[in-house]
């Protein structure tokens, strides 16, 4: 059968058995879920039972990737880790979300598809160290003896070097030291740059898979080749016309402007990038002059570098270099060594804990020999290794309405963001996403910054692009005001639609193009798969892969309880100027201060407009069968 | 063929998109299929065209948006 965007075979490994097979994809599984995460929760929820240990052989490591993944559509390096994450995620009982972490690639998913497969599902565990060689001669399971115990950087050069390819590198997928170790807290790099897989390093460690290489020249069809170059003219135009467009990020992306553009040494996107993110840094001064760090948004480091008191940023990029190497979770592991240096200082914990070792915030070689601790999972490293919970409960402390300067906790994971940053209000969209998400990740992505960046026309005509009708547009606007809730379904739905096509909503909403174009997706993907669907069809198909994901999650034991809002996002908080017109950022919500209420309606109405009971967070049944999931439904909850 | 004369080469500008691979192979193979293209990447080192290239043919300077390939003004 001629397969058109996708490669057109699932690949199976089972390490315990040491077997490797195959089977052709169901374009009527594809028809419905599109691919990423779609494609991926469809088989989860075939191959894994609830209650499942995360770090068994049994939970499934599940790499997918979208049919425009590989092709010239702009931003389409994105692929998708399902697996059940293995950090605890209620504060009150132990159970475990089942999510996708979406990671760009440069080499890694497009050489994926071009060996053949959409998507790699992986149980079992190896006797020994192994990694997966995934290439045109076939699928290998090879000894990782060279490799295991190698940092995230050298590992991958190791590989490229072994498996490179005619025209240039070879796709690499690798865990550091800190996933080898079963650390909760990991994950893994792709070409040795992005991250994939947000605590799912330990996932990988406890299968002894150190890494995935891929490689291959199959070639990736398109169903009608003219279509799809007339939409990536007409794409393209559209997005280098935008009058903030610039391909390589301006000094203006960065609030430390200079030091930005002193120290950038390079940029880097994922195939087919139309707004490289990814940039790598050296310090010109200080310390550690020479050092590189790299993947990471700037302002994080150099934010956190003044948060932990370094005196000069060369010891943040060493810093950060020694987390990445070791394939720690950056940003958890920087607000760990922040909040338990203070919990330290603070006398809560004791210098037996940390095994002798005093803590003093702005010490670099405290921090670092912090780091260490927590890779070999020794003392207070042992426990930060954990995650958030653990170390909590442990320690009889809160940071999830502790930690007031930091990140708030949700679902056992540091957010991304801080809701309270913006300078308008409560960022309404990005908290609620966070809040109602399966795990909290790069959700603010499906949201809106209204009042900051899009004003209420702009936000309007970005929903009725997206095909919203008129009863929808009714319920969403009322005058001046946005039903927050509301919307987010919508958001949230196309964001998801983005990730199970495999493009990049990064490059498409920040700075350029705050707008979600779908029927431009749409265009995308009937030329290269032919199928044909309207834009509202493939919108549908977003709500389909979230709800899907809700139900998996449900089936785990989680209810809307569990859509807890963080006790700091209802604190004032200090934060920096540029965000702000004043010193002091009180959370005023329409000119007066944000309550929980105010928060909890805003869940309530996301819930109704998505149609789930508000107390089981069940999808209701007329939901599912409009959706075609009730037989997914039958899989864990039929009587 | 390593160079070709009017395509000047920046190979710290590369972001590794791949764009120019893509648009190669596609043209040329029908398919988007990095490895069969007529130019090896390996930023920040080395880029170069192999004998898949075709001398006249200019698509991966003009496909690139970040200024590792630029086509010579004659």
């Amino acid at each position: 059968m001629e397969y058109y965007g996708y490669a057109g075979r699932i690949l199976h490994v089972d390490l315990t058995n040491e077997k490797v097979w195959s089977e052709p994809l169901d374009l009527n599984l594809v028809r419905k879920f599109v691919g990423g995460p779609g494609l991926g929760y469809a088989i989860f929820s075939k191959l894994s039972k609830p209650g499942t240990d995360p770090l068994s052989p049994e939970n499934p490591i599940i790499i997918a990737t979208g049919p425009l993944v590989g092709t010239l559509a702009p931003g389409s390096g994105k692929c998708c880790l399902i697996t059940k994450f293995p950090v605890v995620a209620s504060k009150y009982k132990e159970k475990y979300c089942i999510g996708a972490s979406t990671g760009g690639s440069r080499r890694f998913a497009v050489m994926l598809k071009n060996a053949g497969y959409d998507c790699i599902v992986v149980v079992g565990k190896a006797e020994k160290p192994s990694y997966l060689k995934v290439t045109d001669e076939g699928v290998e399971i090879c000894n990782a003896k060279n490799i295991w115990g190698k940092d995230v950087y050298e590992a991958t050069d190791l590989l490229i070097k072994e498996h490179e390819g005619i025209t240039g590198k070879c796709g690499v997928w690798v865990i550091g030291r800190a996933g080898e170790n079963l650390v909760r807290v990991s994950h893994g790099f792709v070409d040795g740059l992005n991250t994939l897989g947000r605590y799912a390093g330990a996932v990988a460690g406890a299968k002894n898979l150190k890494a995935i290489v891929t490689l291959g020249s199959r070639g990736i069809k398109v169903a009608d080749r003219k279509r799809f170059m007339e939409a990536y003219k007409r794409a393209m135009e559209k997005i280098t016309k935008f009058p903030q467009y610039q391909p390589l990020p301006p000094p203006f992306v960065s609030k430390y402007g200079e030091l930005y553009i002193k120290t950038r040494k390079y940029v880097k996107g994922c195939s087919a990038c139309i707004g490289p993110c990814k940039s790598v840094h050296e310090a010109r001064d200080g310390e550690f002059l020479g050092e590189t760090f790299q993947g990471t948004v700037f302002d994080i480091a150099i934010d956190f570098g003044k948060r932990l008191r370094l005196s000069d940023y060369s010891k943040m990029f060493k810093l950060i270099d020694i987390i990445n190497r070791n394939g720690l979770c950056l940003l958890t592991t920087l607000r760990m060594l922040y909040y338990v240096t203070r919990l330290y200082e603070r006398g809560i914990i004791s210098r037996s804990e940390t095994g002798g070792l005093p803590l003093k915030t702005g010490d670099f070689h405290a921090y670092v020999r912090l780091v260490e601790k927590m890779v070999r999972r020794e003392d207070i490293g042992a426990l930060m290794a954990e995650g958030w919970y653990p170390l909590c409960e442990k320690l009889g402390v809160d940071a999830s309405a502790d930690f007031r300067d930091g990140c708030s906790i949700i679902k056992g994971i540091d957010t991304l963001i801080d809701a309270r940053l913006w300078p308008s209000n409560f960022n309404a969209g990005m908290g609620l996403a966070n809040i109602v998400s399966a795990r909290a990740k790069h959700v603010h992505l499906a949201t809106y910054w209204p009042k900051t960046i899009l004003s209420l026309d702009d936000v309007k005509r970005d929903c009725e692009r997206m095909g919203l009708t008129e009863s929808e547009l009714e319920r969403i606007f009322k005058g001046e005001s946005i039903d927050h809730g509301r919307l987010l379904k919508y958001a949230e739905d196309a964001e998801t639609l983005y990730n199970a096509l495999g493009t990049c909503s990064v490059s498409v909403h920040w700075a350029f193009d705050p707008v979600r174009d779908v029927p431009m997706l749409t265009e995308f993907y009937v030329a290269t798969t032919g199928f044909d669907v309207s834009p509202r069809e493939l919108l549908k198909a977003g709500e389909r892969i979230r709800n899907l994901e809700r139900l998996l999650n449900v089936a785990e034991g989680f209810t809307r309880e569990d859509d807890e809002i963080p006790a700091v996002w209802l604190q004032n908080i200090e934060i920096p100027v540029r965000l702000s017109t004043g010193d002091k950022y009180l959370m005023d919500w329409s000119e007066r201060k944000l309550s929980k209420q105010d928060i909890e309606e805003m869940i309530r109405s996301y819930y109704e407009e998505r149609g789930w009971d508000y107390v089981t967070g069940m999808p209701t049944k007329e939901k599912l069968a409009e959706l075609g999931l009730t037989e997914y439904y039958n899989l864990f909850f039929k009587e | 063929m390593k160079n070709k004369r009017d395509i000047i080469v920046n190979p710290e500008r590369c972001t590794e998109c791949m764009r120019c691979q893509l648009i190669c192979s596609f043209s040329h193979t029908g398919s988007f299929n990095p490895e069969r293209s007529g130019i090896v990447i390996k930023p920040p080192i080395e880029i170069y065209f192999n004998e898949d290239c075709l001398p006249e043919c200019r698509l991966c300077a003009q496909y690139c948006m970040f200024g590792a390939l630029q086509l010579k003004e004659v």
